[in-house]
């Protein structure tokens, strides 16, 4: 059997007392330190212009829904959250256009691979980031709602533009 | 945030005047309980981090009285599942759920629990709806503390409908 | 015999074998858009091109015969630059349309583009405005400005069906394909053009939009649309059949298969199918469980045949079930139902014609004749069919994937007749008029989605696999025969078609064995 002697209480009680000033004084520092709570939902953050948010569809300047659903972004999508259903335009020389277009944004997982891979540029993230839903079914986005959320976006290539004005090339020919 | 929900009638402004209200009970319980809620931290994956940020002094979930994140089920009422829920999890995660008393209220944090994510897979179950009422889902991949923030004022409105009976 | 050199490999082919012949035989990709194996060689798309020492410019490889002693050369800096040149060539007029185009994945200007191309265009000027969208047939759709005038189509309409309809016309840049006025690619075959067209000029009308290619899954099978039991692929998508292709197979079908074959799937995405048993109780037909379904099937027949014997139950098949399915059925109608009557409806329509499409439009009818009656069933001819039903001697009819009420060759079938039987148990893909008046009707499943084995009109076995699942509760023929077998407590009971397949074989080794081919 072996005897430890304790060390004595009264040493240790001094030095909890010091620890106790010295937390206390952390704490008295910290208040007049500049506050760094964001006040949300008052106050919002800034975010760089390369955040991924929500992905929405967009026209292009004249109006023009920008999707042709090549099913590109469909492909893409690693959660497999897009799901496309491609109909004909019978008197536009674009001939394809998304009859369907939908975002489960519950599956979405704002990667941009579908931004990236889009062939028309039709397809960005913005900057949403505060959505929130009550049933499953509400976050399941369509065309519609899409479209709404990505606005308009203005773009410099216009590929099908020269085909739209040529009046001779709209609508197929028959033989 | 701190008000209470209902305007006193205006027979009773002279009482409120000098100092003196009432109220429903219920909706004073609700009120008690939107502001107090203590959140049950079911961190499963990467949600888990931004739930953490959420708790922290950048977001402060304090300022909304639910900064009492413990793991506790007997003590919390609402339960927050941050991450992928796999299917061995599940029966735990149900446990949990089964353990808190009620009233309690259910957030789906994430893409994963609220859908299964990308994990279209045998082992992860497909949104924890599947295994328990969800009351508000939130996505992202992980969603922001801001978004989680609004998903738990979400819960906060739901409370507060509910003592009014809606 | 000549010998020669290709990449440094000295290798010997019979003679008037070219250049491209042997080196695709060595899987040596020397890329090529006008030669295909079927067709004439023309030599105009020039892709092919390859160095040939001593030869002072390059040659293409398509129609340079070997010599003795040819030294050759697929991979040089000069045919890589030749290629990068050709390609440059062939993509000036072509439109960016990949992202609206059905041919986009299986495209070889795509492929050529991403491994022979420059990825950049040199070319400043207007590209030439042709015609897009023309309707060219009932079939297949033209895009003028994406072809490459390969003239394959053209040789095919010449070569294959001998109809001519596709022709060049104008000149210049200005040269695109066409039909002559009042004369549409109406072929039977024209469907191959679309499958034979490099590019995206030539695009099916049925497929049009429906899919991407790459979403596609693709199953080895066999047309079920006629007795020469062309191989095809099964293409699907969501469990939905996109589309159906040839399958290269030189003993049967060659490269091609007809358009009524390649056009005869939509009923299997029809949302009409039937998708739960059903049962009559108290004069309605109610969703019930399959095996009660089943047990109810073979409850009634055991009672009729032990009161009334064999003759007065009748199996009404025809040449679409598979071997495994006749094989059942045989063994049913002699081991537990002994006696019972087999009547094999043909379904045959014109004439066979002179490519590939026979009279006889089922895809089994020799092994299902074989199969049923050649182990001592009861044959009953299908003119005997109505009277013995009016006459009250047929009391039970077990119908496989038949609707009576639409065959030509039963005269005088009403649903009066049908609706007096005893017990009338139907298995089909849809709820037709016979099915309304059965006891039990039974959802089956369409041909993509059975395995089993098909016998052709020349004695081949092919072997069918399901590309899909059944919609519903649909099950195989195969699957309804096991269970009723088991139900009428006869000695067998069959997990998969396969096991079937097998028990086949063992009892009948020299009928089961066709001549190879399968899958």
């Amino acid at each position: 059997m072996i005897f430890v002697r304790r060390p004595d209480p009264r040493f240790r009680a001094w030095t909890y007392f010091w620890a106790l000033v010295k937390g206390m004084s952390l704490t008295l520092r910290h208040i007049f330190r500049p506050k760094v709570t964001l006040q949300y939902p008052e106050q919002r953050g800034e975010f760089s212009e390369g955040y991924r948010g929500l992905p929405s569809l967009v026209r292009d300047q004249h109006g023009r829904e920008k999707c042709v659903a090549c099913y590109l972004c469909q492909w893409v999508c690693p959660p497999r959250a897009i799901t496309i259903t491609a109909g004909e335009l019978q008197e536009s020389p674009v001939e394809k256009f998304a009859e369907k277009f939908q975002i489960n944004m519950l599956r979405c997982i704002m990667c941009g691979y579908c931004e990236e891979v889009c062939p028309e540029q039709a397809i960005f993230l913005n900057q949403d980031y505060e959505l929130t839903g009550l049933t499953r079914a509400e976050l399941i986005f369509q065309k519609e709602k899409l479209l709404e959320i990505g606005g308009v976006r203005p773009d410099t290539i216009q590929k099908w533009k020269p085909l739209l004005a040529d009046p001779s090339r709209s609508g197929g020919r028959k033989q | 945030m701190n008000r209470l929900p209902e305007p006193p009638p205006e027979e009773e402004e002279e009482l409120f005047r000098r100092g003196l209200f009432t109220t429903k009970l219920d909706s004073l319980v609700a009120w008690s309980r939107k502001n107090s809620l203590w959140p049950m931290p079911l961190g499963l994956a990467c949600c888990a981090i931004e739930l953490m940020a959420t708790v922290g002094p950048k977001f402060d979930m304090a300022r909304f009285g639910a900064e009492v994140l413990r793991f506790s089920p007997r003590q919390s009422d609402l339960m927050i599942v941050a991450g992928t829920l796999t299917k061995k999890m599940a029966p735990a995660a149900r446990r949990i759920y089964d353990q808190m008393p009620e009233p309690k209220w259910v957030i789906a944090m994430g893409a994963c629990a609220s859908s299964g994510g990308m994990f279209r897979s045998y082992s992860v179950v497909q949104g924890v709806d599947e295994i328990m009422p969800v009351d508000v889902y939130i996505p992202g991949c992980p969603p922001r503390p801001e978004a989680l923030i609004a998903g738990i004022m979400e819960v906060q409105k739901k409370i507060e409908k509910m003592s009014r009976g809606k | 015999m000549p010998k020669f050199h290709l990449d440094g490999d000295e290798i010997e082919v019979s003679p008037g074998t070219t250049i491209l012949q042997a080196a695709l035989e060595r899987n040596l990709a020397v890329p090529h858009y006008c030669y295909h194996p079927k067709l004439t060689i023309v030599g105009n798309c020039r892709i092919c091109l390859v160095e040939v020492e001593k030869a002072p410019k390059l040659m293409i490889a398509c129609s340079t015969v070997v010599n003795d002693g040819m030294v050759v050369r697929t991979g040089s800096p000069r045919v890589l630059e030749a290629r990068r040149g050709v390609m440059e060539f062939l993509l000036i007029n072509h439109p960016l349309d990949c992202p609206i185009c059905d041919q986009a994945g299986e495209c070889l200007l795509q492929e050529y583009a991403v491994l022979h191309g420059s990825g950049v265009s040199r070319f400043q000027e207007e590209k030439v405005k042709k015609n897009k969208r023309v309707v060219i047939g009932p079939h297949v759709l033209l895009d003028e400005e994406r072809c490459i005038l390969c003239t394959r189509c053209i040789r095919f309409c010449q070569e294959i069906t001998g109809t001519h309809e596709i022709d060049l016309f104008d000149r210049g840049d200005r040269t695109t394909i066409g039909t002559f006025p009042g004369r549409p690619l109406e072929n039977l075959y024209s469907g191959n053009v679309v499958d034979i067209c490099p590019v995206g000029a030539l695009t099916s009308r049925e497929f049009r939009f429906r899919s991407r290619v790459w979403f596609l899954k693709s199953t080895p099978s066999v047309c079920p649309g006629c007795a020469r039991g062309c191989n095809i692929w099964v293409d699907t998508a969501d469990e939905q059949v996109a589309r159906l292709r040839p399958r290269v197979n030189e003993e049967v079908n060659g490269h091609w298969m007809c358009d009524i074959g390649r056009n005869g799937f939509e009923s299997v995405n029809s949302p009409d199918r039937l998708l739960t048993p059903l049962v009559r109780r108290e004069d309605t037909l109610t969703p019930s469980p399959w095996l009660e379904a089943v047990k109810r099937s073979a409850a009634g027949l055991l009672r009729i045949f032990q009161e009334q014997g064999g003759e007065a139950i009748g199996w009404i098949v025809s040449g679409r079930l598979t071997n495994e399915e006749a094989f059942l059925v045989g063994r049913i109608s002699s081991e537990v139902l002994d006696g019972s009557r087999i009547i094999v409806l043909d379904h045959c329509e014109g004439e066979d014609d002179a490519l590939l499409l026979r009279r006889d439009r089922t895809p089994n009818r020799r092994g299902v004749n074989d199969l049923c009656l050649g182990n001592g069933g009861q044959q009953m001819k299908p003119a005997a069919l109505v009277s013995s039903l009016k006459d009250g001697s047929l009391r039970a009819l077990i119908v496989l994937g038949e609707d009576l009420l639409e065959m030509p060759q039963l005269e005088g079938m009403t649903r009066a007749i049908l609706a007096g039987l005893d017990l009338l148990v139907v298995h089909d893909q849809f709820l037709t008029g016979t099915g309304e008046v059965a006891h039990v009707v039974l959802p089956a499943a369409s041909f993509v989605e059975i395995d089993g084995t098909y016998r052709n009109f020349e004695g081949r076995v092919q072997a069918v696999r399901a590309a899909k699942r059944a919609p519903g509760a649909g099950q195989a023929g195969w699957m309804f025969l096991s269970l009723l077998g088991k139900a009428l407590e006869a000695d067998f009971s069959y997990a998969t078609s396969q096991e079937i397949t097998r028990a086949l074989g063992a009892a009948a080794p020299e009928r089961a064995a066709g001549e190879g081919g399968a899958g």
